[in-house]
């Protein structure tokens, strides 16, 4: 079993049974094998500009349970 | 009735305004060729025939009455089903929310219909705006008018098959990913993604909050400018909403791009392009140089990372707004999109950081890089219009897998806010093949202007549409 199955389902509450494990494997050692550099490349951990907006949530009025 | 859905916005509105055509006229074209043809192209998920109708009587006495309002009064026009409309059924293209109504509307929304568009529809895309393809199950795949088999491109796909097919004249679309640019690219027509916070996203589902993007797709760059003209400016609403003016783009489209810069990127923008894909956009790149705009090659510190960083920060931001809907009936969503929904739950707090930290120094690079050029130029795609279903892609004979492909070369203008544009610049095989063009901050006059100088070119003529 893949050890991301187990995590998703122990950490996050997910439970991917029905989807391929080796294609989430797959995935996630693609998406690492594109970083160039171990690390962020030394960027200063304050300067992140970027907007937090922690107000977006999924909507739940009326009918969202479908 | 073809000649009306085969003309620009612009053009519309002009005869709307003198009276040649009236907005019932042309509405009920417009329904007519939905009616016609939805069915096989699966551009729309519903219809609001009877209510278009009635607006468009209204709209028609209005302007008799001397009270035209402007180039959008009376046009028609299907928006994407992610856009909240005040107590209407908005989809997302999910089963999830195939009941949602929201109790208010989107700020673009509202700001089209106090200019007096008509709304016909809501548009088709990939479910929850979660791909590139409009490959939906639940609503339909979403043929490509040039060529049925092929994608139409995705997320905002309904768009990019109503346009060219005078299924709606001119619409909006989200970005996250490319999401308005690639089915521009697909189809033949022109999107815009505007500067981070320059359109309000108020109402507009969120995919990735710190990516998403809300802009105008149209035939031609002048409509697009008319477009985002209308939506854009400050929203309180939006907490991401950039407090500066209203634009007034369509007012200084000349085309005049005499002394403009235009910068060229090899090492990530032509880099595992289809050859015959970046003849083409050089193509129109010449273009550019023959009306007067100087090309400058240029280098992009650390454009490497620009994949890796959108991809880490676009798949946690969505599997963030999708966590409980995921662990509670995953079932419910198409097999791509819960795949996708997966993967963004994997990576760490440290990883998203990380990410975001690639992000402040990209952004530092193309701020050097914008002290250099006006504007760059490069391909939309590096491959071909792919098929529907189509997993993996050829480019120069190597294979590459099609969903990563499609996203490569757009994905950094979201990362970094910057306003980008896809214009058609040719076509291969039958197929439109779009030529990006991406500017500074803000920098929405110089990339229309750029746009109307490729289009003047006669590179792509809109007359080639199809039918």
């Amino acid at each position: 079993m893949s050890t991301l199955r187990e995590y998703l389902l122990a950490y996050r509450g997910i439970d991917v049974s029905s989807t391929d494990a080796d294609a989430l494997d797959a995935f996630w050692a693609s998406l690492r094998s594109r970083r160039s550099t171990a690390d962020n490349g030394g960027v200063a951990a304050d300067d992140i500009p970027v907007v937090f907006d922690p107000t977006v949530v999924m909507p739940t009025e009326r009918g969202a349970d479908g | 009735m073809a000649e009306l859905i085969d003309s620009s916005l612009l053009t519309l509105a002009h005869r709307i305004e003198s009276r040649d055509i009236s907005p019932v006229e042309l509405t009920q074209a417009v329904l007519s060729e939905i009616e016609s043809r939805n069915g096989e192209l699966h551009a729309y998920i519903c219809v609001y025939g009877d209510d278009a109708l009635a607006k468009a009587r209204t709209a028609e006495a209005e302007i008799s009455g001397g009270r035209y309002r402007g180039p959008l009064h009376g046009i028609p026009m299907g928006i994407k089903d992610n856009f909240y409309f005040k107590d209407r059924i908005t989809t997302m293209g999910s089963k999830i929310h195939e009941r949602f109504v929201p109790d208010t509307g989107a700020t673009a929304v509202d700001k089209l219909e106090s200019a007096g568009a008509i709304f016909v529809g809501k548009l088709n895309l990939h479910e929850y705006a979660l791909g590139v393809t409009t490959e939906n199950p639940h609503f339909g795949d979403a043929k490509n008018p040039w060529n049925l088999t092929k994608i139409a491109g995705g997320s905002s796909g309904g768009a990019g098959v109503a346009i060219p097919t005078g299924l709606t004249i001119g619409s909006l679309g989200s970005d996250t990913s490319g999401s308005i640019r690639i089915p521009a690219a697909c189809c033949g027509i022109v999107g815009l993604k505007p500067t981070y916070g320059r359109v309000s996203k108020f109402g507009v589902f969120p995919e990735a909050w710190t990516l998403d993007h809300v802009g105008p797709m149209a035939r031609t760059v002048g409509d697009v400018a008319v477009l985002l003209d209308t939506v854009a400016g400050y929203d309180p609403k939006d907490p991401t909403s950039l407090n500066s003016p209203a634009t007034t783009t369509y007012g200084a489209l000349t085309g005049d791009i005499d002394g403009m810069v235009v910068g060229v990127n090899e090492q990530f923008f032509f880099k595992d392009v289809d050859r015959v894909v970046a003849d083409v956009v050089r193509d129109g790149i010449r273009s550019l140089e023959s009306r007067g705009a100087i090309i400058e090659p240029i280098e992009i510190p650390h454009i490497e990372d620009a994949e890796y960083a959108i991809t880490i920060i676009d798949t946690s931001e969505t599997s963030t707004v999708h966590h409980r809907a995921l662990r509670d009936r995953p079932q419910d969503y198409g097999d791509d999109v819960r795949f996708l929904l997966e993967c963004g739950e994997i990576p760490s707090a440290v990883d998203y950081l990380e990410a975001q930290q690639m992000r402040a120094r990209l952004r530092q690079s193309f701020a050097s890089v914008f002290d250099r050029v006006d504007v760059l130029a490069a391909p939309t795609l590096p491959i071909r219009t792919p098929d529907i279903g189509q997993a993996t892609s050829s480019i120069n004979g190597h294979s590459v897998d099609t969903v990563e492909a499609l996203m490569r070369l757009v994905g950094p203008a979201n990362l970094l806010g910057l306003p980008s544009l896809s214009a058609p610049c040719g076509l291969i095989d039958g197929m439109p093949v779009g030529l990006q063009i991406i500017g500074p901050p803000l920098g929405e006059q110089p990339v229309l202007n750029a746009a109307r100088a490729v289009e003047d070119s006669g590179l792509f003529a809109v007359t080639e549409l199809p039918h």
